[in-house]
């Protein structure tokens, strides 16, 4: 997909987005105040047109500009799986940090994400994963006494 | 005045303070070496470990970071021929080729001396200029303050990114985003969604951490991730004598480090345009006013002196709109701007007239810095020639740990998990040409630039007519449109941007 395309997919996908928080976000998640001063709705609503109405703009300058798309765009169907196994590792380790504490939340990503980079060395993994935590946890909690994830 | 100037410099003046500014600075330099880390990752990571710290030192901390950062990006430049941050990519066009003749340590002292020297001279004008554009400032009302913040964004929205209609985006994303939490005047919720901890809105840790921090992580591990597993090779430091590096030599150069730290202060005062920017002109002025131009790109000592010079002069330059107006000028002075609020500071106009002490405390801090980077570079690059070997898997995964582990210390939990989304956020804003930088800086000006609209409606009783009485605010509107026109006629002729 060339970098004219995103961008327009990334358009419309702002002008829907937009049109969501301006008619649905907006009216039901945010206070409507008191009925004098300024609604609280106010600000958001200016916000959320303008993006609205920029996101219209990409649109139209992509459908009825000139075709500039010599650059392709980077986001391929690769690049999203690894984003989302990126993600999702790092969703696993804060999960982990909830319940088991720190120490083992902060070796399980350590060591997740150097093995997500390839890395397949024990000798590399096992101390960085087990020693970079451990650090960590010892700089804050015992000597500067900030309280981590139990 | 002189007094508070005395008190405010005897503030700076602790151990404690330079201990803390020189730690910065050391870690500035460290995380700038490491290719694909950046000091700008560092200064992110820094700001929420400073909330236990009082004003000044947490301050002169993120300051010195910044001023260590844009030291330690030349290292890997000379070395490596691989920029530790964007603003070293030109001292590679000169460094990179002095290395491989032997002068790599030359080539170090080069750009240590010229990142000092434009570093310390736009200092000094942030002094001088600083204070009187704050009295200038001090005329201006809500109106005239909102539309300063409307030209901030149009500017920045502008000149970040490969089109304007995309950065204004990212601005009012920003801006958005700052409305998370209660009202200002009403207190009623905005976007909290029933959530508590979403009622004193989203810290600027969580956004800062995830959009600039682990978005560029992400990006750095999704398409370097093969590349990650090898060790670096660096350039030989080589020969003694090869890397003198004389008074005449730093005489030599003087006039180019002079001219770039001109440019770098001028680019540094204007928002949005910032380090990198600096280092290309600084190094195509210094191109041109050579009498022998084709010598650059072979191993030329000016071109390392006329980058460097340049971006550094930029950190400094950055603090006088965040000083005298409360706009940062880009986005490492939007995370300290973060910080000044987390500790209760309002910069701008006002800033001047009631916390005068404070000011120049902050200039005190600036100067240790600039002297704690001239101290330290002195030693650090032989280190660092060799810290820049270490691969990227082993850096990455510590970063990302050091990223959660800064968000929990400064929130919670709930934090840590705002940060998977802001990442994600972060990533696809590189991926799809949108400006995280534009972001950022709306997302830290969004309270001001509400409140300020607020005033003005309230002032003028709703009646646009009112700003007709307001001549600056009208001229500054007037600029935004302008410049909104003329920098989106200037992409549509394909003029180049900055990538950010």
């Amino acid at each position: 997909m060339t970098e004219d395309k995103v961008d327009f997919w990334a358009g419309v996908v702002i002008v829907i987005a937009g049109l969501f928080v301006t008619l649905y976000v907006i009216p039901f998640h945010v206070d409507s105040g008191f009925g004098f001063g300024l609604s609280p709705r106010f600000f958001p609503y200016i916000c959320s047109v303008a993006i609205t109405a920029l996101g219209a703009f990409l649109v139209f300058f992509r459908v009825f500009g000139k075709e500039e798309g010599e650059v392709r765009s980077l986001l391929t169907i690769k690049v999203s799986g690894r984003l989302v196994l990126l993600a999702g590792l790092l969703a696993l380790g804060l999960l982990v940090m909830n319940i088991w504490g720190y120490l083992p939340g902060g070796m399980f990503l350590v060591a997740a994400f150097m093995i997500a980079l390839g890395e397949k060395r024990l000798s590399w993994i096992i101390p960085t994963a087990v020693g970079w935590p451990l650090f960590l946890w010892l700089l804050f909690e015992k000597l500067l006494e900030t309280p981590l994830p139990g | 005045m002189l007094n508070d100037i005395l008190l405010g410099l005897s503030d700076a003046l602790t151990l404690t303070n330079f201990l803390y500014i020189a730690a910065g600075v050391l870690i500035g330099q460290v995380f700038a070496a490491a290719p694909g880390v950046g000091a700008l990752t560092a200064v992110t990571i820094a700001v929420p470990f400073t909330f236990y710290l009082n004003p000044v030192t947490a301050i002169g901390f993120l300051v010195g970071i910044n001023k260590g950062g844009t030291l330690g990006g030349a290292v890997s430049s000379i070395l490596m021929n691989t920029p530790g941050s964007p603003e070293a990519t030109a001292t590679a066009f000169d460094g990179y080729p002095m290395a491989k003749k032997g002068q790599a340590l030359k080539a170090l002292r080069t750009a240590h001396f010229s990142s000092v020297t434009g570093d310390a001279i736009s200092d000094m004008v942030l002094f001088l200029v600083a204070a009187p554009l704050s009295i200038l400032a001090l005329q201006m009302g809500p109106a005239e303050m909102a539309a300063v913040v409307l030209v901030a964004l149009v500017v920045v929205g502008g000149l970040v990114g490969n089109s304007i209609v995309k950065g204004l985006i990212a601005a009012f994303l920003g801006v958005l985003f700052s409305l998370v939490g209660t009202d200002p005047e009403t207190a009623g919720g905005r976007f909290t969604f029933g959530i508590p901890e979403l009622m004193d809105g989203l810290s600027i840790s969580a956004v800062g951490i995830g959009v600039l921090a682990l978005g560029e992580i992400f990006r750095q591990m999704v398409f370097h991730g093969d590349e990650a597993n090898g060790s670096a090779q660096a350039a030989e430091l080589g020969s003694r004598e090869a890397n003198r590096f004389r008074w005449r030599d730093y005489r030599s150069v003087a006039p180019t480090i002079f001219r770039s730290s001109a440019i770098g202060t001028i680019i540094g005062a204007i928002p949005g345009l910032g380090s990198t920017a600096a280092a290309f002109l600084g190094y195509s002025s210094a191109k041109r006013a050579a009498q022998d131009p084709e010598s650059f790109g072979k191993g030329d000592i000016r071109g390392v002196a006329a980058t460097e010079a340049a971006n550094s002069a930029v950190v400094g330059a950055n603090f006088i709109p965040l000083l005298s107006l409360g706009i940062p000028g880009n986005v490492a002075a939007a995370l300290i701007l973060g910080a000044f609020i987390i500790h209760g500071i309002s910069p701008g106009p006002q800033l001047f007239a009631e916390q005068s002490r404070l000011v120049y405390a902050l200039f005190g801090a600036m100067m240790i810095g600039t002297f704690c980077n001239l101290f330290i570079g002195l030693f650090s690059m032989r280190l660092f020639s060799k810290l820049i070997q270490l691969p990227l898997v082993l850096v990455l995964p510590c970063v990302v740990l050091l990223c959660v582990t800064g968000i929990i210390v400064a929130s919670n939990l709930f934090g840590a998990w705002l940060l998977v989304g802001f990442a994600l956020m972060g990533f696809l804003m590189r991926i799809l040409n949108f400006s995280f930088v534009t972001f950022i800086i709306g997302f830290v000006l969004g309270p001001m630039f509400e409140l300020n609209i607020r005033q003005t409606i309230l002032l003028s009783d709703g009646n646009i007519g009112f700003l007709l009485t307001r001549p600056i605010a009208c001229g500054f509107i007037l600029m935004a449109l302008y410049i909104a026109w003329r920098l989106g006629k200037r992409r549509k002729l394909g003029a180049p941007q900055l990538s950010m």
